[in-house]
C-alpha cells in the first residue's frame, strides 16, 4: 500500500514542477535558440564543411559558457524586475549607457540585415524572389509584436523553435559515422593552422552576442518572473543553451559528413543548403534551407525586439510588447525601423553580407567586454541583487568565462580587421 | 540657478584655499515642501582629525557629511571649487535617516513614471536654486537637452545653434511640486501628470530669471 502511495506521490511531485515549468518556459529556450541565428548557422556550416567533426569538442565549453552568462542575466530579471539597460543606467550613469547603446544598435542593425539576407537566400533556394519573401517576413514580424500579446509573441517564437529540428533530421539524413563522432569529440584531433584558430574562435566569439544578455533580461523582466519561481527560469535557461548547441551540433555533422567529405568549402549557409543536395538529397538541402529561413525570421523579429528594449530602458521609456502603441510610442517606433531599414538595405542596395556580419562582429566584440564586465560587476553588488549575489565559487566560473570570452573576441576582431595577424 | 554637474566632483577647499577633497554628492531633505540641500557628501584627502574625533594614523579618502551651512563660499562653482567655512576640525559631521536621499544616488538616472506607471524618461540632473544662504531643489532635468548636458555634448551644439542661426536649446525641466512619490528602492519618480509635456517647463540654463518659471509654475 504504501508502495503505491509513494509512487503516486512521486507522480504527483513531477506534476507539481512541470505545471509552473511550463508557465515560465521561454524566455531562456528563446533567446538561446535566437542565437543559432543566420551568422550562427553560417559559422556552424563552415566548421563542418572545412574540419568535419575536429570542432564538435567546442560545442561543450559553448554550452557552459553561455550557461553561464545567461543565468547571470536571467537571475538580474528576476531580482530586479528590470532589463540590463535600466540596471546600468541606474548604476553607472548616462555616458557609458548612451555609448553602449550607441553600439549596439549598429551592431543589431547590421546583424538584422544579415537576418534578411538569410531569408532572402532561403527563399531563392525555393525559387521564390527576395521582393516577395524579405517583405512578407518583414510585416509578419512587425504586425506580430506590434498587434500581439507578450504571452502571444512567446507562443509563436516557441513555435519557431521546434523548427530547428529540421536541423536534427537534415543531420540524421547524412548518415552520421556516430562511432567517430564521439571518438573526436572526446579525443579531439588538432590542425593548429591559422585558419584552424579563425574557425574556432569564431565558433566562441559569436555564439555569446550582447543582445542576447538584453534580451533575455528584459523578456523576463515583462513577465514578471518571481524569485520563488526562478529555478524554472533557470532551469529554462540551462536547457536552451543546451538544445541551441544540439542543434550546431547537427548542422557541423551534416556538413562534416557531406560537404567535408566532399571537399566543398562554403561561404555561407545559403551555399551549405545547396551544395547538400546533390550529396544528402533534396529533402535535406530543403529541411536546411528551411531552418534557415526560420532562424532569420525568428532574428529579425527578436534583434529589433531586442534593440527597443535595451534603449527604452536605458533613457527611460515606457518599454513592453504586451502594451498598447500609443503607451509605449518610442518603444515600437524603434522597433519598426529597425525592420524596415534591415529589410530595405537588402532588398534595394548591393551590400555585401560578408562585410555587413564582419560590421557586426567587431561591434559586438567592442560591446561584449563592457556588457559582460558591468553584468559582473551587477551580480556582485547587494545593493542590486541583495542575497542573490553570485556565489563565490560560481564566480570564479562566471570571471574565468567572461575574461576567456572577452580575450576569444578580442581575438575575433583582430582576425577581422586583420585577416593575416596570426600568420 | 544650479545643476549638480556643477557641483559633484568639484574640488573642496579649506578658509586657506588648499584643496582638502572633492565633493561626491549632496543630500537634500524631503520632510520639507521644498526639497534643501542639507549635506554635502565629501571625501577628504588626507585628516588626522574631524570634529572631536582624533585619529591615531592620518585618514586617507575619508566620507564624511558636511553641513552645508559650514559651506562658505559657493562662488566659484564655475572654477569646479567649493570653499569650507570652517576649519576641518570644527566640521559637524552629519548623519543620514529615511527622510535624506542623495541626489547623485537616489533621484538621478532614475526612471520617470506617469500617475499610470507608464515610463516617461530619466532624470537627467536636478536644478537647484539658492534661497538666502540655502540651495533648494526645485525641479528634475529630463529630455533631450538634459542627456546632451551630460555627455558634454551642449557646448558643440551650442556653437552649431548659433552658427545656423538657430534658436537657443533650452532645458526641459519637471518642477519638482509635480512629483508624487519617489521609490530609491525602486529607482523610480511618479509623476502627477499624464505626460511630461503637461508637466514641463522649458528654460535657459544659467539664466537665474529664467528659474523663477519653475518656481511660478511650482506655486500655480
Amino acid at each position: 500500500m504504501n508502495t503505491i502511495k509513494n509512487f503516486w506521490s512521486k507522480i504527483a511531485s513531477r506534476f507539481t514542477f512541470i505545471i509552473p515549468f511550463l508557465a515560465i518556459v521561454g524566455p531562456g529556450i528563446i533567446t538561446a535558440n535566437v542565437d543559432n541565428d543566420v551568422g550562427g548557422i553560417a559559422t556552424y556550416s563552415i566548421v563542418g564543411a572545412s574540419y568535419g567533426y575536429q570542432l564538435i569538442w567546442l560545442l561543450i565549453i559553448i554550452t557552459i559558457a553561455l550557461a553561464v552568462v545567461q543565468e547571470m542575466a536571467a537571475r538580474m530579471g528576476v531580482v530586479t524586475g528590470k532589463g540590463l539597460a535600466a540596471l546600468i543606467r541606474e548604476n553607472f550613469g548616462i555616458k557609458i549607457t548612451f555609448y553602449a547603446m550607441m553600439v549596439l544598435i549598429i551592431a543589431n542593425l547590421a546583424n538584422t540585415v544579415a537576418e534578411f539576407a538569410g531569408i532572402a537566400a532561403g527563399g531563392e533556394i525555393f525559387g521564390v524572389s527576395r521582393y516577395i519573401s524579405v517583405p512578407v517576413a518583414a510585416f509578419v514580424v512587425w504586425i506580430l509584436v506590434i498587434l500581439g500579446s507578450y504571452k502571444y509573441v512567446e507562443k509563436v517564437l516557441l513555435f519557431f523553435c521546434l523548427i530547428y529540428v529540421t536541423y536534427i533530421i537534415s543531420g540524421l539524413m547524412t548518415n552520421p559515422p556516430w562511432g567517430q563522432i564521439l571518438h573526436e569529440t572526446v579525443l579531439p584531433k588538432m590542425t593548429w593552422d591559422t585558419n584552424f584558430l579563425i574557425v574556432a574562435i569564431a565558433t566562441i566569439g559569436t555564439t555569446i552576442a550582447p543582445w542576447m544578455q538584453f534580451f533575455q533580461q528584459s523578456i523576463i523582466a515583462e513577465k514578471r518572473i518571481k524569485i520563488k519561481d526562478y529555478k524554472y527560469e533557470q532551469l529554462d535557461t540551462h536547457i536552451g543553451a543546451f538544445l541551441t548547441n544540439i542543434v550546431a551540433f547537427f548542422i557541423i555533422i551534416a556538413c562534416a559528413g557531406t560537404l567535408y567529405k566532399a571537399g566543398i568549402k562554403i561561404e555561407s549557409a545559403s551555399d551549405a543548403a545547396i551544395a547538400l543536395q546533390p550529396l544528402a538529397g533534396k529533402y535535406a538541402s530543403g529541411l536546411f534551407a528551411i531552418g534557415l529561413i526560420n532562424a532569420g525570421v525568428m532574428a529579425s523579429m527578436v534583434l529589433p525586439v531586442s534593440t527597443a528594449y535595451a534603449v527604452s530602458e536605458g533613457f527611460g521609456w515606457e518599454s513592453a510588447i504586451g502594451r498598447k502603441f500609443k503607451e509605449a510610442p518610442k518603444f515600437f517606433i524603434l522597433y519598426t525601423l529597425f525592420i524596415i531599414i534591415g529589410a530595405c538595405i537588402i532588398l534595394f542596395t548591393k551590400i555585401s553580407l560578408i562585410k555587413v556580419m564582419l560590421f557586426s562582429q567587431t561591434a559586438n566584440g567592442i560591446l561584449l567586454p563592457v556588457i559582460l564586465i558591468l553584468m559582473l560587476l551587477l551580480c556582485n553588488n547587494p545593493k542590486v541583487m541583495g542575497k542573490h549575489v553570485n556565489k563565490p565559487g560560481f564566480n570564479v566560473i562566471a570571471w574565468v568565462t567572461v575574461i576567456v570570452t572577452i580575450i576569444l573576441t578580442l581575438m575575433l576582431i583582430l582576425t577581422s580587421v586583420f585577416p593575416n595577424i596570426f600568420t | 540657478m544650479r545643476f549638480t554637474r556643477d557641483i559633484r566632483n568639484t574640488i573642496l577647499i579649506n578658509f586657506a584655499g588648499e584643496k582638502i577633497g572633492s565633493v561626491k554628492d549632496l543630500i537634500i531633505d524631503t520632510s520639507t515642501k521644498f526639497p534643501k540641500v542639507l549635506y554635502i557628501d565629501a571625501e577628504l584627502d588626507r585628516t588626522d582629525r574631524i570634529g572631536n574625533v582624533d585619529f591615531t594614523e592620518p585618514a586617507k579618502k575619508i566620507r564624511i557629511l558636511i553641513p552645508w551651512d559650514q559651506i562658505g563660499s559657493f562662488r566659484d562653482y564655475k572654477e569646479k571649487k567649493i570653499k569650507l567655512k570652517v576649519h576641518p576640525h570644527e566640521i559637524e559631521m552629519g548623519a543620514l535617516d529615511y527622510n535624506k536621499l542623495l541626489v547623485g544616488q537616489h533621484i538621478l538616472d532614475q526612471q520617470i513614471l506617469n500617475h499610470k506607471n507608464i515610463g516617461l524618461g530619466r532624470v537627467d540632473d536636478v536644478v537647484l536654486i539658492e534661497d538666502g544662504d540655502k540651495l533648494v531643489m526645485v525641479g528634475l532635468c529630463v529630455g533631450v537637452s538634459g542627456i546632451l548636458q551630460q555627455l558634454g555634448f551642449d557646448f558643440p551644439v551650442e556653437i552649431i545653434n548659433k552658427l545656423l542661426l538657430l534658436e537657443e536649446i533650452k532645458q526641459d525641466i519637471i518642477p519638482w511640486n509635480y512629483v508624487l512619490e519617489y521609490k530609491p528602492k525602486k529607482s523610480q519618480i511618479k509623476l502627477r501628470g499624464k505626460d511630461t509635456k503637461d508637466v514641463l517647463v522649458k528654460i535657459v540654463a544659467d539664466n537665474d530669471e529664467e528659474a523663477k518659471k519653475i518656481v511660478h509654475k511650482r506655486k500655480k
